[in-house]
C-alpha cells in the first residue's frame, strides 16, 4: 500500500518531521536554489532565443528560396504535401508529441514550409503543429530578435531539405558535436518532433529510400547542383522533415534503450562513413560537408 | 531563482515573444533543477546536454500550450531523451552510482550531515541510494516540481506505478539515513 498522497507531499516538500525528517531534509537539499554556477549560461540561452525568432528564421529560409530552382522548389512543395499528409493521415503529427508539449513539432515546421512557399506567412503555415498552441499575437512579435548572427547560429533546416544530408552524416560517424549548428539543428528538430534524434534520423532517412523511388529524377539533378555549391541548407529536396515526425515515438522512456529503429540506425553508423554514403547517394556527401563546416 | 507558478503565464508569453526578462526568470530557475538531474545520472556530459535542452526549448517555446507543471515535464522529458541519445551515441549503459565520497560526514549516508550538503550533493545521494527508477521518480518530483501524473507521463508509466515506486524509494532512502520507518522497504 503506497504512502498516502499527503504524507508523500510533506516529505517531497521537507516539511515532514518524525520518521521522515531526514528524507524531507534531504529533498529540501536537492531542491535548493541554483548557485551561480548552475545559472550560468544565460547568455547562450537567451541567443539561442533570440536565434529560434522567426525574425531570424526568415533570413535565411529566404535564401534557400532563392537559391532553389522553381522545379526543385515545386517537386519539394509536393513531397512536402505528400509527406504531411501521410503523417496527417496516420495520426502522426499529433500522437507522437509529449503531451506537455503538443507544440514541439512547430520549430521545424514552420522553416521547413518558410523555405518551399514563397510568401507564405511563416506563422500560419507550420500546420497540425501549431494549430493547438500558438496564439497569434505570440509569434507575430518576437521580430526584435532577429539579426545576421543570430540566423547562422540557427544552422540549416533540420526539418526540410537539409535533413537528409544531416542525418546521414549524424548516423555515419560524423562527431556528434551538438555545438555544431547544424547538429544542433538537428538536435532541436529531432525534440520538436518528440523524438530522440535518432529515431528522427531513422525516419528520415527511411522516408528519404521510400521518397526517392517516386519522385523525378530531373528535381533531383536540379538539387544536386545546389548541393555542389558547399551549403548545407540546400540539398536533395525531399523535404521529409514533416513525415520524420510520424515516427510515433513515445516520451522520456527511451533511456531503457529497447528502441530496436534506433539500434539498428547505430549499427549503420559504426559501419558506414560519411564520404561513402555520399558517394554512393550523391546527396549525403555534400551535405554532409556543408554542415560540417 | 524560484518563480512562483502562478506568474508562469506571463512568463511563458513574455519568452514566446523573446522577452529576455522572462526567459531569464525561467532559466534561473530551472537550469539548476535540470542541471542536476542530468549530473546526477550523466556527470560528465550534464553541462553539454542541459545546453541541448535549453536549445530545444527555444526552438520549440512558441508553440509550447501548457502550465508550468507541463512546461517542466517538457523540460525534464527533453532532458531525459538527450541522456537517451548520448549513451545510444555513446553505445553505453547508464553509469553504476556509487555513494559521493565528499559528502559532509562522510560516505555512509547514515552519516551524512544532511543539512550541509549542496543542492548536487543532495540529489547525487539519492541517484546512489535508490535504484534507478525510483531516484528519477523522486528526482522527478523534487526537481521538477512534478506531480504523480505528470512523472508517469515523462516516464511513460501509471500514475499507480510511479505511486508504488515514490513509496520504495522513501522508504529506502529513509532505511539509509538510518530512520526506523513503520513498513519493510
Amino acid at each position: 500500500m503506497p504512502l498516502p498522497d499527503d504524507i508523500v507531499d510533506s516529505i517531497l516538500s521537507g516539511t515532514a518531521d518524525g520518521e521522515w525528517g531526514s528524507v524531507a531534509e534531504l529533498m529540501t537539499g536537492a531542491a535548493q536554489p541554483g548557485t551561480a554556477t548552475e545559472m550560468s549560461g544565460l547568455s547562450t540561452v537567451l541567443q539561442q532565443f533570440a536565434a529560434a525568432g522567426p525574425a531570424a528564421a526568415t533570413p535565411a529560409a529566404t535564401a534557400v528560396v532563392k537559391r532553389f530552382p522553381r522545379r526543385a522548389a515545386a517537386a519539394l512543395v509536393g513531397v512536402l504535401l505528400t509527406a504531411g499528409t501521410a503523417a496527417a493521415a496516420s495520426g502522426a503529427l499529433t500522437s507522437d508529441e509529449p503531451p506537455t508539449a503538443g507544440s514541439t513539432t512547430d520549430a521545424p515546421l514552420d522553416t521547413t514550409v518558410d523555405g518551399t512557399v514563397p510568401g507564405t506567412d511563416p506563422d500560419t503555415t507550420d500546420g497540425p503543429a501549431t494549430t493547438d498552441s500558438v496564439p497569434g499575437t505570440d509569434v507575430s512579435t518576437p521580430d526584435t530578435t532577429g539579426d545576421t548572427t543570430t540566423s547562422e547560429v540557427q544552422g540549416p533546416d533540420a526539418t526540410g531539405p537539409a535533413a537528409y544530408g544531416l542525418c546521414t552524416a549524424w548516423t555515419n560517424g560524423a562527431p556528434k558535436n551538438t555545438d555544431n549548428p547544424a547538429f544542433s539543428a538537428l538536435v532541436a528538430a529531432a525534440e520538436a518532433a518528440g523524438q530522440t534524434v535518432d529515431d528522427y534520423c531513422a525516419d528520415v532517412l527511411e522516408d528519404k529510400h521510400s521518397t526517392s523511388t517516386s519522385v523525378d529524377d530531373d528535381d533531383d539533378d536540379e538539387a544536386d547542383d545546389e548541393d555542389d555549391d558547399g551549403n548545407g541548407n540546400s540539398g536533395h529536396g525531399n523535404g521529409n522533415g514533416n513525415s520524420g515526425n510520424g515516427g510515433g515515438n513515445s516520451d522520456g522512456d527511451d533511456s531503457d534503450g529497447d528502441d530496436a529503429d534506433t539500434d539498428e540506425a547505430e549499427n549503420d553508423t559504426d559501419r558506414g562513413n560519411q564520404g561513402d554514403n555520399g558517394a554512393g547517394n550523391g546527396n549525403g556527401g555534400s551535405n554532409g560537408k556543408g554542415q560540417g563546416g | 531563482m524560484p518563480f512562483d507558478d502562478s506568474h508562469f503565464p506571463a512568463l511563458l508569453a513574455g519568452a514566446q515573444r523573446g522577452d529576455a526578462k522572462s526567459i531569464e526568470a525561467l532559466y534561473l530557475d530551472l537550469q539548476p533543477r535540470v542541471l542536476r538531474y542530468l549530473r546526477s545520472i550523466e556527470p560528465r556530459q550534464a553541462d553539454d546536454l542541459a545546453a541541448e535542452v535549453w536549445l530545444a526549448v527555444a526552438k520549440g517555446i512558441r508553440s509550447f500550450d501548457g502550465d508550468a507543471v507541463a512546461f517542466r515535464g517538457w523540460l525534464f522529458t527533453i532532458a531525459r531523451r538527450r541522456v537517451a541519445d548520448h549513451r545510444r551515441a555513446a553505445a553505453r549503459r547508464p553509469a553504476d552510482h556509487g555513494v559521493p565520497d565528499d559528502l559532509p560526514g562522510g560516505s555512509d549516508p547514515a552519516d551524512v550531515v544532511l543539512d550541509r550538503l549542496s543542492g548536487q550533493q543532495a540529489v547525487d545521494l539519492i541517484q546512489a541510494v535508490l535504484p534507478g527508477e525510483q531516484a528519477d521518480v523522486l528526482l522527478l518530483r523534487v526537481l521538477g516540481g512534478l506531480d504523480v501524473t505528470e512523472v508517469a507521463k515523462v516516464l511513460e508509466r501509471t500514475p499507480n506505478w510511479v505511486r508504488v515506486a515514490q513509496h520504495r524509494g522513501l522508504r529506502r532512502l529513509a532505511a539509509a539515513l538510518g530512520e526506523k520507518t513503520s513498513a519493510p522497504v
